[in-house]
């Protein structure tokens, strides 16, 4: 908006805004583009130089996500890898806080005394930001991140300017809880679906049962035991989409190359089979893999190839003849390194952290297969940090290559 | 003939089996632009369209509101029904939304199921009572 503009033009591009912003819950269902529409809008009306979205996991201490407006992506990439939050003492509500100054401890103490919301102001003084105008983010009574609006002026936001942002506030706490209710969602019929298969099986087997060939009554109980492990795995992601305290879990040992590459390679064995594919095209070297012993969770580690190879499978070539996985290990001094290569439709640039994060699905992803809950990397991840290890992609395409990092004290059994 | 539409093929082998088993013509289609190009082309010989909504738009319905693909049953039936404004449909489906359940309800020669309730033999039972009463 420019200063020439009349009152009446002013308050109908407020309108227009308005009306742009309470169609965002529904036009956009992807979350991230939303937030980033919010952030647009925002900055739009606030004559910001930048407003950022972010959303903070208090319980777990890490920023999920960056929305930004007005600043190319590295001030988004900034934000995002920047370490947060770290002080215990004030509940998270400050960005790297520890790594201020005492004089700017005492300014954003003072912000949030205002209950006003904090960002980070290395990151702001380095892009020429001298003020800020901030709100945070609640949902269901819990701080879940914060809107805030940056300009290159002192002070040059007004009281007007404080409502409409509270306004944006809103919407985006709209947005999100959408967004989370369309997770679970995407769970549930992740869930009814394998139900269906199980019922539907079970019921046509007792039917038919006389008519039916031993072969195809096997290739159908096939099909109910691999629906029963996707249920199994839809509930350890309720599990952790409610942020159930993990369930103890005991080390036993487990051959990596029979316990869990081929013990998932067979219970997928029907969904390599439905996209027309057979799971001999999937190489294994077992040299490599069989001397891998290790002492683990054995169900956990397998939910996380599980996982891996279900992304592989789904996100194949549509011609069955293009599907190829390939698992290699390899080792360095201490690690062990699983290297899970497909050639599939592959990850888009820009995505390869963003895999990781809660619920997020790409929309190419979303095009080849419509229900997801986008927690599968997600958890892998998490099974592979907690054993000391880690999940991480390597390469986006032909292939796409996810290396699986296993410590080598993996090796040794509890005593 | 009944032309199957739904993306999920090997959860719907059980009902896609009874149908054959029932005696029914059976093609399974797990793309929705496959599906259309199918039905164009045999429009004279499909006598029933089972249809799903949670589907991937493909290339035809690639720009339209799909819902990201949580809706596509709704252009295909809209589709399907341009074409052939008499043609049981039998939407089966996950969906549990009941502003998508009334909006099928209210159209003719249209059925609406979810596939939690309805089994194999049921999906026969209920198909025999639709082309035993063409209108």
């Amino acid at each position: 908006m420019t200063r020439n503009e009349t009152n009446e033009n002013v308050e109908i591009n407020l309108l227009k805004i308005f009306e742009q912003l309470s169609e965002i819950p529904l036009r956009y269902q992807n979350r991230d583009d939303a937030l980033r529409r919010i952030t647009e809008l925002g900055k739009e009306v606030l004559r910001s130089q930048v407003c950022t979205l972010i959303l903070i996991d208090l319980e777990n201490r890490f920023l999920t996500h960056v929305a930004c407006a007005g600043q190319d992506r590295k001030f988004e990439e900034l934000m995002f890898s920047h370490k947060f939050p770290i002080d215990s003492r004030n509940k998270g509500d400050f960005l790297d806080f520890e790594a201020l100054g005492k004089q700017e401890q005492m300014e954003f103490y003072n912000l949030q005394k205002n209950g006003q919301g904090i960002a980070n102001p290395k990151i702001a003084r380095r892009f020429g930001l001298k003020s800020l105008l901030s709100n945070s983010l609640k949902s269901r009574g819990k701080l879940i991140g914060y809107l805030n609006h940056f300009s290159s002026e002192t002070a040059p936001f007004t009281e007007k300017d404080k409502k409409f942002l509270s306004i944006l506030a809103h919407q985006a706490i709209i947005a999100f809880e959408m967004f989370e209710q369309g997770l679970i969602e995407g769970i549930l019929h992740e869930i009814r679906s394998p139900l269906v298969g199980i019922r539907s099986n079970a019921n046509f087997l007792q039917r038919r049962l006389s008519d039916l060939s031993e072969d195809f009554i096997n290739r159908k109980l096939a099909d109910v035991i691999t629906d029963s492990e996707l249920l199994l795995y839809r509930v350890e992601e309720l599990d952790y989409l409610f942020k159930r305290t993990p369930r103890i879990s005991s080390k036993q040992r487990t051959s990596f190359y029979t316990d869990i590459i081929i013990r998932t390679v067979n219970q997928l064995k029907p969904l390599i089979s439905e996209r027309g594919a057979d799971s001999s095209q999937i190489e294994v070297n077992p040299a490599d893999s069989s001397q891998l012993i290790l002492y683990v969770n054995k169900a956990k580690l397998n939910q996380a190839v599980f996982s891996l190879l279900t992304n592989s499978i789904r996100y194949s070539e549509k011609d069955p003849s293009q599907f190829k996985i390939r698992i290699e290990v390899s080792e360095s001094k201490e690690e062990f390194i699983v290297k899970f290569k497909d050639w599939g439709i592959g990850i888009q640039k820009g995505f390869e952290e963003k895999i990781f994060e809660q619920g997020f699905r790409s929309s190419e992803a979303v095009k080849k297969v419509v229900t997801g809950s986008g927690l599968g990397l997600t958890i892998a991840r998490r099974v592979l940090r907690e054993i000391g290890g880690d999940l991480r992609l390597v390469n986006n395409f032909k292939p796409t290559e996810f290396h699986m990092i296993l410590p080598k004290t993996l090796r040794e059994s509890e005593k | 003939m009944i032309l199957f539409i739904d993306d999920e093929r090997r959860e719907m082998d059980s009902y896609y089996l009874e149908l054959e088993l029932s005696g029914y013509q059976v093609r399974f289609k797990t793309d929705v632009d496959a599906a259309l190009i199918f039905f164009d082309d045999h429009l004279d010989s499909i006598n029933m369209v089972i249809l799903d909504i949670m589907m991937p738009p493909g290339k035809i319905f690639a720009n339209s509101d799909t819902k990201l693909g949580l809706r596509t049953g709704l252009p295909v039936f809209e589709r399907l029904r341009e074409k052939s404004p008499h043609l049981p449909i039998l939407i089966l489906t996950n969906v549990s939304d009941t502003e998508v359940r009334n909006r099928f309800r209210q159209e003719d020669r249209c059925w609406f199921y979810r596939k939690e309730d309805v089994l194999p033999f049921e999906l026969i039972q209920y198909i025999e009572e639709i082309l035993e009463n063409p209108q």
